[in-house]
């Protein structure tokens, strides 16, 4: 190319000319639908949230009793912040999260499912039932959308000030696994035991889907320890692409946003995620902290 | 002459500078090519969440520096304080002021608590997720412990066992009638047991190798020591959380 002398054919020439531009086409196309998507999902969260954050409870006058209480439902409990044009300062953003955390896990405490408390301050995932914390694992590697960052700040606190509803699960383990026996005629045909092999673990990667699309994905730390396990791994991971780029080639066929979804991805031990996907109901509350 | 000698010298070089140009044009277009469809696929398959997160950081929220001198802030900050220490008392309260065991049926483990601390911890057999069918009748159980939270319904010492249909069932053998002296088996439930309600209970066992293991028709079993415990620790109310 470049060079006057070189003859490279004319076919070789337009060819390259012709993907260059297409591929400039696709991936500028690409680009603007996929940095559409995140501001459209943003505003949805807003309209979604909205009832609840633009009416400000009036707080009552303050009593001479210097005691404070809240009640969880109380109207005080339910206050949100008025945000300040400027953003909210660090410190305040902290502990408005946290206090919308604890508000969360109230709710969740008065049910009598297990449910689940994510911290990512302390990088602690917890299943609790009824305000008792049973089962604790520590993660030490996780993924977050920077979405909930873009979030303005009232939106978010509405939105975490209640448990988040999962109800929609994918994962590579069944939830209850029942083994079938039909009961011997006579006492000649009674079997003899058999014990249920209970050390065998498949791969544990586990998808929950959320209130306004918000997912949480639950992968196991450790790398997978047979073929037949990356395989399953493979197959989960295949699945999931194949939807994304349907999604995304039909979206780009009719110019609309691509699909966005704000995501958590915690690592956890193997033995670790499979205790906590067989023990949440099948709808589950989730209260998280962020940073 | 000389003229003709410099063409017939130049004359290969010349040819094989083209080879080369034509080579390395080759290159460079393939490798054009190469790179605007891999950037393609990249993009479509895995790409575009890594731009969407990238917008988004770029659009992160606006913080600003907390202030001590703006009053209002301080005055916002202070009662987010108070609400948070409240609501923290409250969540507190949920927790059993009585000694409570909680219950791991995936690695049938349990533990003891007591004061708010854990007092003990061991291994248990809990329900062996069996379905089992009868071979003469419609009839089926299910042997699994239930997730949730139990109460200690009552306590007992030296208990004897009602063996149940299932367990006439599952061995060959035909079905008493309800109060059949057959039904009553001495020993087979350790020295204690705790009932948890449904008929669920926690018990002693005679298979100590298998606690631990998932075996159970439901009941929670315990070795000797660590039912003694939590037959001396757990009272009629106390709390069994299984999960």
């Amino acid at each position: 190319m470049g060079n006057k002398n070189s003859k490279t054919p004319v076919w070789l020439k337009s060819m390259t000319i012709i993907i260059v531009v297409l591929s400039l086409i696709i991936i500028g196309t690409l680009v603007f639908l996929s940095a559409e998507a995140p501001v459209q999902v943003s505003k949805m969260w807003q309209e979604e949230l909205k009832t609840k954050v633009e009416k400000p409870v009036v707080q009552p006058k303050k009593k001479k009793s210097s005691k404070v209480k809240i009640e969880p439902e109380s109207e005080e409990a339910k206050v949100l912040i008025e945000e300040p044009e400027e953003g909210v300062s660090k410190e305040m953003r902290d502990i408005k999260l946290k206090e919308a955390y604890l508000l969360s896990q109230l709710t969740s405490a008065r049910g009598d499912s297990a449910y689940l408390n994510i911290d990512m301050r302390e990088q602690v995932l917890t299943l609790n039932i009824k305000g008792v914390e049973v089962h604790r694992v520590k993660f030490s590697e996780y993924k977050m959308s920077k979405f909930f960052n873009s979030l303005p700040f009232s939106t978010l606190y509405s939105y975490l000030s209640n448990p988040i509803i999962f109800s929609n699960y994918e994962a590579t383990i069944t939830k209850e696994k029942l083994v079938e026996k039909i009961a011997p005629k006579n006492e000649d045909e009674a079997e003899e035991f058999v014990m249920p092999d209970t050390s065998k673990v498949d791969p544990v990667y586990v998808t929950m889907v959320g209130k306004l699309g918000f997912e949480i994905e639950l992968k196991q730390s450790e790398l997978p320890a047979s073929e037949k396990e990356k395989e399953l791994i493979e197959a989960f991971d295949k699945k999931e692409n194949k939807e994304n780029i349907t999604q995304i080639l039909n979206c780009v066929k009719k110019f609309e946003a691509l699909p966005f979804t704000p995501k958590l991805t915690l690592y956890v031990p193997k033995r670790d995620g499979e205790i906590i996907y067989k023990a949440i109901p099948y709808r589950v509350s989730v209260n998280l902290l962020l940073k | 002459m000389e003229e003709l000698n410099d063409i017939i010298s130049e004359q290969p070089m010349e040819t094989s500078e083209k080879r080369r140009a034509n080579i390395l044009g080759y290159i460079v277009c393939v490798s054009i090519i190469a790179l605007c469809v891999s950037g393609v696929y990249f993009f479509v398959k895995g790409g575009v969440d890594s731009a969407q997160e990238m917008w988004l950081g770029m659009e992160s929220q606006k913080t600003i520096k907390y202030k001590d001198t703006d009053e209002k802030t301080v005055k916002a900050y202070k009662k987010a304080e108070l609400s948070v220490g409240a609501l923290d008392d409250q969540l507190q309260k949920f927790k059993p002021v009585q000694p409570y065991m909680v219950i791991n049926t995936i690695e049938n483990h349990f533990k003891l608590y007591a004061d708010g601390n854990k007092v003990r911890e061991g291994f248990c057999s809990t329900g062996s997720n069996v379905l089992l069918k009868s071979s003469n009748s419609d009839k089926s159980w299910v042997f699994k412990t239930p997730k949730g939270i139990r109460t200690v319904k009552a306590k007992s010492k030296a208990p004897v066992w009602k063996k149940p249909d299932w367990a006439f069932v599952e061995d060959g053998q035909p079905i008493p009638p309800p109060n059949s002296p057959l039904r009553y088996e001495e020993n087979v439930l350790g020295d204690y047991k705790l009932e948890l309600g449904d008929g669920y209970m926690v018990h002693g066992t005679l298979y100590k190798r298998f606690l631990g293991l998932a075996v159970t028709h439901g009941c929670v079993r315990l070795n000797d020591d660590d039912l003694e415990a939590v037959f001396m620790n757990l009272v009629v109310g106390s709390k069994v959380f299984i999960y």
